[in-house]
C-alpha cells in the first residue's frame, strides 16, 4: 500500500486492517508524519506535532497488538486534537499569546479517553484563539490561520479551523474539535468532512479550555460518519469533573449503523425565516438532493418548520455567550487585552456591553427555545436542515468570512443541547464542499449518524479528495 | 422584547465606562467598543422578557431528564 493510499484510508478501514494484521500501526503514523512535514507549511493544520510521542505510541500499539493484546477498533490510529483539550507536558496555547507557555500538567478526559484505547495523538491543531472570537479571521495571531485543502485560498470554518483542514488533506486520520455555535460543524461543512455536536453533557469537557460553559462540546470531525461514531464511542460517558456532564448510558454507535432510513419520518426545514435569502443556491439544491435521497432510500419525509426564526435563536445564543466568555476572560481583558487578536477582544468587548438582566432573560428564553425544539424533533426521528449557508469563502475577504460564520442553522442547537451532525453533501461547481445539518432528540446520536450513513452510503462524495 | 427604550452610549460613556474598570483600549478599538455597544444593546433589548413575576426565571440552563 502506498503512503498516499495510507493517509487517505478512513478509520474504520485502517482499523479492520491492523486488526487483521495487514497494517502496521506504526508504518500508518509514519505515514502521517510524513504528510504533515510534506503539506503543512500549506494548510497550517498543526499547531505542534508530536512525532516522537507519536511513534513511541504507534510502538506501543503495534507491540501489544502483535501480542494479541488488541484493545479495540483505535487502537494504533493517528488522531489529532484542536489545542485547545490539555495535554500533559505538551503546550496547550489554543493559538492565544496570552498561553504561550502554558504546558498542562494532565489531559483532557478524552484524551484520557483515547490513550487507553491505544490511539495515537499526532499533535496540536490550529484554532480560533480561545476557539472562539467575533467570526473573522484578522491575521494577527502567532500562528498562520489554517487554510481549506480544496482551496488554499479559502477559509476552513472555525474555530476548529486545523482540525477541519487536517482531516481532509490528509494530516489525520481522525480529529477533535469543540462547538459553542458551529465550530465542529462549520469546519466540518467548509472542509467536506462529517462533524459531529453530540448531546450536550455527552463527552466530558474536562480538561478543554472552556469558551462558553452552558454551550461548549466536545466532538469528533471525520472523513466518514463510521469514523465519526468509532471517536464518539471512545470519548462519550459521564465525567463527575464536569459539571454539565449527563449521567447517561453510552450506546454502541455502530450498531445499526448500517440499518438505512426506511421506516423513519425525516423532517426537512425549508423555511429559515428572515435567513431564507441567505442560503446558497448551491446548498440549497444539495438539500434538495440529499432529501430526494433519503427518500429514495425509504425515508417518509415531511415539511416541518422550526418553532422560532432562526435569527432568534442566533440573538438568544450570542448573548449568552458575550457574557460566559468574558465571565473566563475578565482579568485578561482588563489587563492584557492588546495581547488579544482583534477577534477575541471585540467578543470580550460585547460581553463587557452586555447587561445582566439580558443574559438572564436569555437563560430564560433558552429554555423556551430549547422545549419547543424538543416537541419539534420528538414529532420525526430526525430533522435534515441547513447547517452552514455558505461554501468555504476566501480567506482574505473579512465580510465573507464572517458571513459563513453567522449565516448559519447551527446556534439554536447549541442552545438546545440537541445532537447535530454536518454531512457532506457534494461539491460546488468550484469544487467546494456543501453540506447539511442532520439532527436528533437528546443523546439520540445513534439516529442522527444512521441517517447520516444511509445518506453517505448511498452517495460518491467520499471518493473525492482534495489535491495538494 | 424589552418594552422600554435604552438610550445609546456616547463615546464619552463608553470611554468612561472602560476607566471605571482600568480598561486601557487605543482610540480605534474604543469607537469600536461604540460601534459594538450599539448592536448589544439591541440584540439585549430583543430577548424575550419574563410575561410576570411569577415565571420561573431560568437563572441557568439543566439538561432536562431523558422522558
Amino acid at each position: 500500500m502506498s503512503a498516499n493510499e495510507l493517509f487517505f484510508l478512513s478509520a474504520g478501514e485502517a482499523s479492520r486492517l491492523i486488526q487483521a494484521r495487514k497494517l502496521s500501526p506504526v508504518e500508518l503514523t509514519e505515514a502521517f508524519l510524513a504528510r504533515i512535514a510534506a503539506i503543512d507549511d500549506k494548510t497550517h493544520s498543526y499547531l505542534t506535532v508530536m512525532a516522537d510521542a507519536a511513534l513511541d505510541a504507534a510502538r506501543r500499539a503495534e507491540k501489544d497488538i502483535l501480542a494479541g493484546r488488541w484493545k479495540g477498533p483505535l487502537h494504533g490510529l493517528p488522531y489529532a486534537v484542536k489545542d485547545n483539550y490539555y495535554t500533559r507536558g505538551v503546550r496547550t496555547c489554543a493559538a492565544s499569546r496570552l498561553l504561550l507557555d502554558h504546558v498542562p500538567s494532565y489531559n483532557a478526559a478524552a484524551i484520557d479517553k483515547l490513550e487507553a484505547a491505544g490511539a495515537v495523538l499526532l499533535g496540536k491543531l490550529n484554532t480560533w484563539e480561545y476557539g472562539t472570537g467575533n467570526g473573522g479571521v484578522y491575521f494577527d495571531l502567532p500562528f498562520e490561520p489554517a487554510r481549506n485543502p480544496w482551496n488554499l485560498d479559502r477559509f476552513t470554518g472555525g474555530s476548529s479551523t486545523g482540525s477541519g483542514a487536517s482531516v481532509a488533506a490528509g494530516t489525520a486520520m481522525m480529529a477533535l474539535g469543540s462547538d459553542t455555535g458551529g465550530s465542529v460543524r462549520l469546519p466540518a461543512a467548509a472542509c467536506g468532512l462529517q462533524g459531529i455536536k453530540p448531546t450536550y453533557g455527552r463527552v466530558s469537557r474536562h480538561g478543554i479550555l472552556p469558551n462558553c460553559y452552558t454551550l461548549d462540546v466536545p466532538g469528533p470531525l471525520t472523513w466518514t460518519v463510521e469514523d465519526s461514531a468509532l471517536l464518539l464511542r471512545a470519548i462519550a460517558g459521564h465525567d463527575p469533573r464536569d459539571p454539565g456532564s449527563a449521567r447517561v448510558e453510552v450506546p454502541d454507535f455502530l450498531e445499526g449503523l448500517e440499518a438505512g432510513v426506511a421506516g423513519l419520518t425525516i423532517g426537512v426545514v425549508r423555511d429559515l425565516g428572515e435567513a431564507n435569502d441567505l442560503l446558497d443556491d448551491s446548498n440549497r439544491a444539495a438539500l434538495e438532493s440529499m432529501v430526494d435521497v433519503l427518500r429514495s432510500e425509504g425515508a417518509h419525509v415531511v415539511e416541518v418548520t422550526l418553532p422560532a426564526p432562526v435569527a432568534e435563536y442566533r440573538r438568544t445564543s450570542s448573548v449568552i455567550n458575550w457574557s460566559e466568555s468574558l465571565s473566563i476572560h475578565e482579568k485578561d481583558f482588563l489587563e492584557r487585552n492588546q495581547e488579544m487578536g482583534q477577534a477575541l477582544r471585540e467578543k470580550m468587548m460585547s460581553g463587557f456591553m452586555t447587561r445582566a438582566v439580558d443574559y438572564v432573560a436569555a437563560q430564560r428564553r433558552r429554555r423556551e427555545l430549547a422545549q419547543g425544539l424538543d416537541a419539534l424533533v420528538r414529532s420525526v426521528d430526525a430533522l435534515v436542515l441547513p447547517g452552514a449557508f455558505h461554501v468555504a469563502p476566501p480567506l482574505d475577504d473579512p465580510e465573507k468570512v464572517k458571513a459563513f460564520t453567522t449565516d448559519t442553522a447551527t446556534p439554536p442547537f447549541n442552545l438546545s443541547g440537541h445532537p447535530g451532525m454536518s454531512v457532506c453533501t457534494g461539491f460546488d461547481d468550484g469544487g467546494l464542499p456543501t453540506n447539511a445539518q442532520v439532527v436528533g432528540r437528546w443523546f439520540d446520536e445513534r439516529t442522527v449518524l444512521r441517517v447520516a450513513r444511509a445518506y453517505e452510503r448511498a452517495t460518491d462524495w467520499r471518493s473525492r479528495r482534495p489535491k495538494l | 422584547m424589552s418594552t422600554y427604550q435604552l438610550a445609546s452610549w456616547t463615546l464619552d460613556e463608553v470611554a468612561a465606562h472602560c476607566r471605571r474598570f482600568g480598561l486601557a483600549l487605543t482610540q480605534p478599538q474604543l469607537q469600536r467598543m461604540h460601534e459594538l455597544s450599539g448592536t448589544v444593546s439591541a440584540t439585549g433589548l430583543e430577548i424575550a422578557r419574563m410575561p410576570s413575576k411569577e415565571h420561573e426565571p431560568a437563572l441557568t440552563f439543566a439538561m432536562p431528564s431523558i422522558r
